[in-house]
């Protein structure tokens, strides 16, 4: 009998252990290309371990697209996360110590903003940038970009900002200090590790940005990574003509704009996580 | 809460800020982010500043290989033209980088907020979409009290405008002969050597098809007979170059410009899909359907008849120039047989036979219009005195000789000796087999769909149903697109 | 104090650029829904006030409906029935609650992180990625299919809906996954222990005692992402373009706005993606509310 039961233990293990394992196949699968042809020369996208080469890497900041493409989307990204950081965090201010008439509705308002994704006001931001002419701007890039991570953005800040003891403040009014000073000199000092998660995550989401710039810009200046590599795919997926710019570089650049997030997360990872899921589940 | 001093997050958030500026700083040394729509250059003269210069606008797309010869010949030259006639102009151009259809969508977005520039390069197909949403001067008037004009052919002429008003001058057109390869022509004892093939009609052509696929079965050779663009993958060149051809061959059309309505049925209609369906399914005169549905299909195609693998193909009239062009991918080096040879030893052109005689084929062209607009900036004088200098006779030559490619949409032009002189064979062949018999596609914004329509069609046929049914079906889908009131049915 | 007042100053800019860029467009769509606005054509002249023209002739349009179905397919496939039950299964397979855990630990690192690395993935990368996988002449999954059983598939031809859903399946599941995790992880292990007490067998603890209280993780799971599933675009577009047979509601949109210049209908389009994902929100909302 115990061999029975040890048996089916074992078993078990081995199951759960194979079915682990194809899962992880079936997400790695895809990916194998990706991580191969960048360190390849000119590949295809057969997936070969051939033609070994950094060069791709090296090109990317050469190569006159790939570059603008990078210099496009570190600009939108560090723009985008700047003002959101700075405005969020002066607006979670208000939200986290006063008391307001509509305080919950704006609240109400800023979560249900927050799943309605970008694609069903697509057509309307469109003729929204073109009646403010900003089509065709970085800026325009980075203020729906703003737009759109604020609502997140406010609730971190105002959450990390809640989690300082009032008396703190209080101490520092009695010193003298104003409200604003206060503000600036203990609170948000106190706050920074919301500030950090703030800045990370905006800038993250601007950096994967894809409809917002695909909508708004048309040169080819101003594109970022995420444009970029789209007009790639299009070019492959057309019925002649070859793509302009080769797979390695391609893959590489890919791969530099995977990197970006995916340390991101490795950092904050479970923190931000933990807290994402936790506030989808409850208020 | 991750447990680390707080003093931590202090320098990381300062260094972040710190690492942010330099980033932002770096980023817009680096090269500043353009946010205006288009750069503007000027080209000025030497002439002497007098008090008032007009100045007008005019975009150009600066792939194009010739906007040097805008730049730094065409203008300079006309505003000396016009300033010796007492006139200061200056005109600037503003620069579109973007290819294709960011061309078009850059262009038309600036013509809806109203900021476009007064002299316009539209691809002629776009003239009815544009003309009717307001934003091309109607230039009928000035294109009549021109000498010039009557010089134009009419179907460059209609071309040019829509609803009987002009609103462009074309600049240069292109057509669409048919090819074949002689080597196999010949090798096939179709034609003797030194010969031309001129098919009088669609039956002559399937005909010889046949023998061709007969002789190769016999010989053994791998050769495809005759292939025409089809699919949806091919996009408008399925429309263009194959179901069009082949229904104006038949002496049909999409659309009824008399009246104005869409052809939803007729006999023309029924026998391209079963010349189709003929050369697909029924007889396998041609490559396998599959070959159109996946990959690169125009490519490879033309990839074929580089390589003698297929003898009878429909496409535009640049290819004879690539299959000679060495730099090209569809270099011809070789005849069928594998033995080495050049283009002109092996692929030859010749018409599409049209009804009663005539030849079949189709063209498109960029043309040059006036933004609407200009007429509140009153830059219209100066915009119309460009065109006419830009199109004029000697000017076009004269564009022709440095750049060549496009044949002229005046008469007169081949009637030059300067033009004579230098043509080439091909080309005074286009002029005067194709030019004088060529249409165009109805411009109008459906037409983007009814070609989806036809595209798909073709893909019908080629997984296998009948004309008949497929015919049915485009009359449905047809009237659905634009509406009961705009289809009719022809004999 | 009187300052506090002043103090919702500090709102202002924040607020003006949520409302602008986020609050705005909605509002402004419904507006350009019931106007014709085109950018070429006869209407770009005059864009008129049409009130609901566009909608009667959006009900009777063939390819709307087909994209509300082709949405529908979409997301019933890929987020209903693949993101949520991989999710779960994987988040059921690897919490660190489960008694095997350490015997399976490795193999359960391996399967949630590579499957976190997929959900962060940026959408145009994994159109690379996948176009490459897919590929029929190059494509890696059909060099293991013909290894394995001598078969090479056209995905993008033959499959798109299927591809489609597929590519979504993985790219999604992490969300899934991290929630159902989280959900198990908070079980009370005296729940478990208490039943078992009481003499439940395995199955019996499962249907009881423990899916009762992951029923909320799921209704909530499933309504997020319906609404993001709806909301996809940017991958189909690359990789299908505009084709009949993949034409979700938000490529319709696009289509209609951006290849045809018809803004008004694109925008009655959106309108109707709009309603679907605010009746989820509030849906969303009010079960946030119960749970309270």
């Amino acid at each position: 009998m115990k061999y029975r039961r040890k048996l089916i233990n074992a078993l078990v293990i081995i199951v759960n252990n194979l079915i682990l394992i194809a899962i992880a196949l079936y997400f790695i699968a895809p990916m194998i290309w990706l991580w191969v042809s960048a360190f390849r020369i000119n590949p295809s996208f057969k997936v070969e371990f051939n033609n070994w080469s950094l060069e791709n890497f090296i090109t990317i900041f050469y190569h006159k697209k790939t570059a603008t493409w990078i210099r496009n989307s570190i600009i939108i990204a560090l723009s985008t996360s700047v003002l959101v950081t700075c405005l969020a965090s002066l607006a979670a201010y208000p939200m986290a110590r006063l008391e307001f008439k509509g305080k919950m509705l704006l609240h109400t308002l800023m979560i249900l903003s927050m799943t309605i994704p970008l694609s069903s006001v697509l057509v309307p931001t469109y003729s929204l940038i073109r009646a403010l002419k900003l089509e065709n701007t970085l800026l325009g890039v980075i203020l729906v970009c703003t737009g759109r991570a604020m609502p997140m953005a406010i609730w971190i800040m105002r959450e990390f900002i809640r989690t300082i003891p009032r008396e703190i403040e209080e101490a520092a009014w009695i010193d003298g200090c104003g409200r604003i000073m206060t503000l600036i000199r203990i609170v948000l000092p106190l706050a920074a590790p919301g500030l950090a998660v703030v800045a990370l995550t905006s800038f993250v989401g601007a950096w994967g940005e894809f409809l917002v710039p695909l909508i708004v810009i048309s040169s080819d200046e101003l594109k970022p990574i995420s444009l970029g590599l789209y007009d790639a795919c299009l070019e492959h997926t057309r019925a002649w003509g070859y793509v302009t710019i080769d797979y390695g570089l391609l893959a590489a650049i890919a791969i530099v704009y995977v990197i970006v997030p995916t340390i991101v997360y490795v950092i904050l990872g479970k923190y931000l996580v933990r807290g994402m899921v936790i506030g989808a589940l409850k208020r | 809460m991750i447990l680390v001093p707080e003093r931590l997050y202090i320098y990381l958030i300062v260094g972040i800020i710190i690492g942010l500026v330099i980033g932002v700083i770096i980023g817009y040394l680096a090269a500043p982010p353009k946010a205006a729509p288009g750069v503007t250059t000027t080209v000025t003269t030497t002439v002497t500043k007098p008090p008032a210069v007009k100045e007008v606008t005019m975009c150009y797309p600066t792939w194009w290989a010739d906007y040097w010869y805008w730049k730094e010949v065409l203008i300079p030259e006309f505003e000396g033209y016009m300033a010796r006639q007492g006139k200061y102009v200056k005109i600037k151009i503003v620069e579109y980088p973007s290819p294709d259809e960011p061309y078009r969508d850059k262009l038309i977005t600036d013509m809806k907020a109203g900021t476009a520039p007064d002299i316009v390069l539209i691809d002629s197909f776009w003239v009815p979409a544009l003309a009717t949403a307001g934003y091309l001067l109607d230039i009928t008037d000035l294109v009549e009290k021109w000498d010039d004009w009557k010089e134009f052919y009419d179907s460059m002429k209609a071309m040019s405008g829509w609803g009987g008003r002009i609103y462009s001058v074309v600049l240069s057109t292109d057509v669409r002969p048919l090819y074949y390869r002689k080597d196999i022509f010949i090798a096939a004892g179709i034609i003797k050597p030194g010969e031309k093939w001129v098919p009088k009609s669609l039956d002559e052509i399937l005909d010889v098809a046949r023998k061709i696929k007969a002789w190769a079965e016999k010989e053994g050779y791998e050769i495809y007979p005759i292939a025409l663009k089809a699919g949806v993958l091919g996009g408008e060149a399925t429309t263009m170059q194959g179901f069009y051809m082949v229904l104006l061959a038949y002496g049909g059309r999409l659309y009824d410009f008399k009246t104005g309505k869409w052809i939803a049925k007729s006999t023309p209609l029924l026998k391209t899909l079963e010349f189709y369906y003929k050369i697909y399914i029924e007889e396998k005169l041609s490559v396998p359907p599959e070959f159109w549905l996946t990959g690169k299909p125009i490519d490879k195609a033309h990839e074929l008849l580089r390589d003698g693998k297929l003898a009878i193909f429909c496409t535009w009239d640049g290819v004879w120039f690539d299959t000679a062009n060495p730099a090209h991918r569809w270099y011809i080096t070789k005849n069928f047989k594998g033995e080495s040879a050049t283009r002109d030893e092996v692929l030859d052109y010749t018409i599409m036979p049209g009804p009663e005689g005539k030849p079949a084929t189709i063209s498109g062209g960029w043309a040059i219009a006036i933004y609407a607009k200009a007429k509140e900036r009153g830059t219209v004088d100066i915009a119309w005195e460009f065109i006419k200098f830009v199109m004029s006779k000697k000017a076009w030559i004269r564009r022709w000789i440095i750049f060549g490619g496009g044949l002229p949409p005046r008469k007169d032009v081949p009637e030059d000796p300067l033009y004579k002189g230098r043509v080439d064979e091909y080309t005074l062949w286009r002029v005067k087999n194709l030019l004088p018999y060529t249409t165009f596609r109805p411009g109008l914004p459906e037409y983007m769909k009814v070609s989806e329509l036809v595209q798909k069609a073709t893909e019908k046929i080629l997984r296998g149903e009948k004309p008949e049914d497929v015919l049915e079906w485009y009359k449905s889908e047809l009237t659905r697109i634009v509406g009961p009131d705009k289809v009719e049915e022809l004999p | 104090m009187k300052e506090e007042k002043i103090l919702l100053i500090l709102m202002v800019p924040a607020l003006t650029i949520f409302a602008l860029f986020m609050l705005a467009p909605s509002i402004w769509g419904v507006y350009i829904s019931f106007t014709n606005e085109a950018l070429v054509g006869p209407a770009a002249r005059n864009p008129r006030f049409v009130g609901l023209e566009n909608y009667y002739r959006i009900l009777s349009d063939r390819d709307f409906i087909n994209s509300v179905k082709n949405s529908t397919i979409f997301v019933i496939g890929s987020a209903v029935l693949g993101q949520n039950f991989l999710g779960m299964t994987l988040a059921a397979l690897t919490h660190r609650r489960r008694k095997i855990w350490n015997k399976i630990k490795y193999a359960a690192i391996l399967a949630s992180t590579t499957c976190f690395l997929c959900w962060i993935t940026p959408e145009m990368v994994l159109s690379l990625e996948w176009l490459a996988y897919l590929d029929y002449d190059y494509g890696f999954l059909n060099d293991i299919l013909e290894a394995l059983i001598k078969v090479r598939i056209n995905w993008f031809y033959y499959y798109p809906m299927l591809s489609i859903i597929l590519i979504n399946i993985w790219w999604g599941t992490g969300w899934s996954m991290l929630l159902w995790r989280s959900a198990f992880e908070s079980i009370p292990p005296e729940l478990e222990e208490a039943a078992e007490v009481d003499g439940c067998t395995g199955f019996q603890k499962y249907r009881y005692v423990i899916l009762p209280l992951l029923k909320g993780a799921f209704a909530i799971n499933l309504i997020l992402i319906t609404i993001w599933t709806y909301g996809v675009t940017g991958f189909v577009l690359a990789l299908m373009g505009y084709r009949e047979e993949t034409t979700l509601m938000t490529i319709y949109a696009y289509q209609k706005a951006f290849k045809f210049y018809e803004i008004g209908y694109g925008s009655t389009v959106c309108i109707f993606i709009f309603i679907i994902c605010l009746a989820l929100s509030l849906i969303y909302y009010k079960m946030l509310k119960v749970r309270e």
